[in-house]
């Protein structure tokens, strides 16, 4: 005998269900499930995704405004301490041009031999505690000065008072044409070679911003500003470096205000084939110059469309590989890219809450509908069960039925005339056996 | 149409019939003639008049049970009844006769 098929199987194994899915009762129940439930559900989805997309939009917009808001704010605070460093300058420039004339007669010496220099970089083991207010009596002379002559010290003490009033810096040197530190508010710095510097080469034409860089010795981030101290009758005198201080410039990519509990801010530069992070971000405190990216990393594609003077907004990957809202944009006078995101499970979240909140009370809902359903198809059916019942009965003989189904609608109809016929067939059948048993004439 | 006697035979007789095929189906003449005849005591059932009515839907009653249930032998009985104001009786007539 050939194996049975699947189908036969499954109505072997489940005889009752086969049956009760063909009947009239189950197709009515599916029906006004159907009819009741799926635009229900239909409708709830379509809105649920709809609340998705309009929080998904509104997230993106508030972190296009925070990106543009932390990029104005980074490059007005960088535009402003050039400024500062532009006008100190402007200030030192007498006292600079006194330095040099006293040098010009022999009060000073003019420079020292080059394979004496140390460089400044083996020098930067700064005070962590920030500069001391200016004094006269514990002033350590650095190397080659017999005496101090007063232009020195008159421009040590207002680089010192300037420091002492600004505190925006750290660092305030002062360094002749030919790359010569003549005058720091850390004299420990004095008399240092610093012609080889970028921030020295760069300041010497115009205002000049060194990238953020980590100090080997202090362990400390720091970002140079030079500009060239100019003298009207002389020429360029120098340049002014200042070192600055990175906290309210931290504080502005650190800030976490309308970010919720996930959102934080990335800033970084380019550094040959790596993105390098340039700040701690709240999540990696120790990021800056410490967590870099591969180019072409796709986790790294907003940032770097940032650098490259691109703004926008996208969902994307972060460097955590987390699903994130991003929106980027570039501080150009430092030319740092500059990114805010926020994971996107918490941008959502009210959207999701939502969902949960119209599912919880959905469920009741549905079993109500289900229950109405069943009830509804049973009462459809349940005359047409008792027809078939009572149709089944008189087809053996059995014509004492009666029927119980008061309806005015189709299955009234049906009842009626069912009761006709069995009216009919009962006289029929009483009056032919009456006539059969009257005796024959 | 004529109410009540001889001018309306033949008439009530078919009201009657139609009456019936609502409850018996098929058997409803051969049903109506029957009653008609016992209340008639043997004569024609088309000749049957207004004052005949209450009798035969008394008959009605007590016989339909037979053939359907309670209710609807009792909706039969009064649609049988109702044919009195069509068709009232002649006076004088107090519908005498034998029932079943």
């Amino acid at each position: 005998m050939a194996a049975p098929t699947g189908a036969v199987r499954r109505r072997r194994r489940w005889p009752r269900l086969s049956r009760w899915i063909h009947t009239w009762r189950a197709k009515l129940l599916l029906l006004l499930l159907g009819f009741a439930i799926v635009p229900l559900m239909a409708q709830a989805l379509w809105d649920y995704l709809a609340t998705r997309r309009a929080f998904e939009t509104s997230t993106l917009e508030a972190m296009e405004g925070l990106a543009h808001a932390k990029a104005q704010a980074l490059e007005q605070l960088t535009s402003d301490r050039k400024t500062q460093v532009e006008r100190i300058a402007g200030l030192l420039t007498p006292r600079v041009r006194a330095l040099a004339t006293a040098a010009d007669v022999g009060a000073i010496p003019r420079s020292r031999a080059p394979g004496e220099l140390p460089v400044l970089r083996d020098a930067e083991a700064l005070p962590t505690s920030g500069p001391a207010a200016p004094s006269q009596s514990d002033e350590a002379e650095p190397k080659g000065y017999s005496a101090p002559p007063e232009p020195l010290l008159q421009l040590r003490e207002a680089l010192a008072l300037l420091l002492w009033d600004q505190r925006q810096f750290e660092e305030l040197l002062v360094i002749d044409p030919r790359g010569r530190v003549v005058a720091s508010t850390h004299k420990e710095h004095e008399g240092h070679d610093a012609e080889a510097l970028a921030y020295f080469r760069g300041g010497l034409g115009v205002t000049y911003v060194q990238p953020v860089f980590l100090s080997p010795l202090t362990h400390r981030l720091t970002l140079v500003i030079a500009t060239p101290i100019r003298d009207p009758e002389r020429g360029v005198q120098g340049v002014l470096a200042a070192r600055l201080n990175l906290e309210s410039l931290f504080q502005v990519v650190t800030e976490t205000t309308g970010l919720g509990e996930t959102g934080e801010t990335v800033v970084a530069r380019r550094d040959g084939d790596r993105v390098v992070f340039v700040a701690p971000t709240r999540f990696d405190p120790g990021a800056a110059l410490q967590r870099s990216l591969r180019v072409g990393d796709p986790r790294g594609r907003p940032i770097e469309e940032a650098i490259a003077g691109r703004s926008g907004r996208a969902r994307a990957h972060d460097y955590r590989r987390r699903d994130v809202l991003a929106a980027w944009e570039q501080v150009p006078s430092l030319d740092w890219g500059l990114m805010v995101k926020i994971d996107r499970s918490e941008a959502l979240r009210p959207a999701v809450d939502a969902g949960l909140r119209a599912l919880a009370l959905a469920i009741p809902l549905v079993l109500g509908v289900f229950a109405v359903s069943w009830l509804a198809s049973r009462a459809l059916v349940q005359p047409l069960v008792e027809l078939r019942a009572a149709a089944d009965r008189i087809s053996r003989g059995d014509l004492d039925v009666a029927l119980d189904i008061r309806s005015r609608d189709e299955v009234g109809e049906l009842t009626d005339s069912f009761d006709r016929m069995v009216a009919a067939i009962r006289f029929f059948r009483e009056h032919t056996r009456a006539e059969d048993e009257e005796p024959v004439e | 149409m004529a109410p009540g006697g001889g001018s309306a035979v033949g008439e009530l007789y078919r009201d009657i019939v139609r009456i019936a095929r609502n409850f018996m189906g098929p058997a409803a003449e051969d049903y109506v003639r029957r009653r008609i005849r016992i209340v008639q005591q043997g004569d024609a059932p088309e000749r049957i008049t207004g004052d005949r009515i209450e009798r035969l839907a008394a008959g009605i009653d007590m016989t339909a049970k037979v053939y359907m249930g309670p209710f609807k032998a009792a909706v039969f009985r009064d649609a049988i009844l109702g044919l009195r104001e069509r068709y009232p009786p002649e006076r004088g007539d107090g519908g005498a006769g034998p029932t079943d």
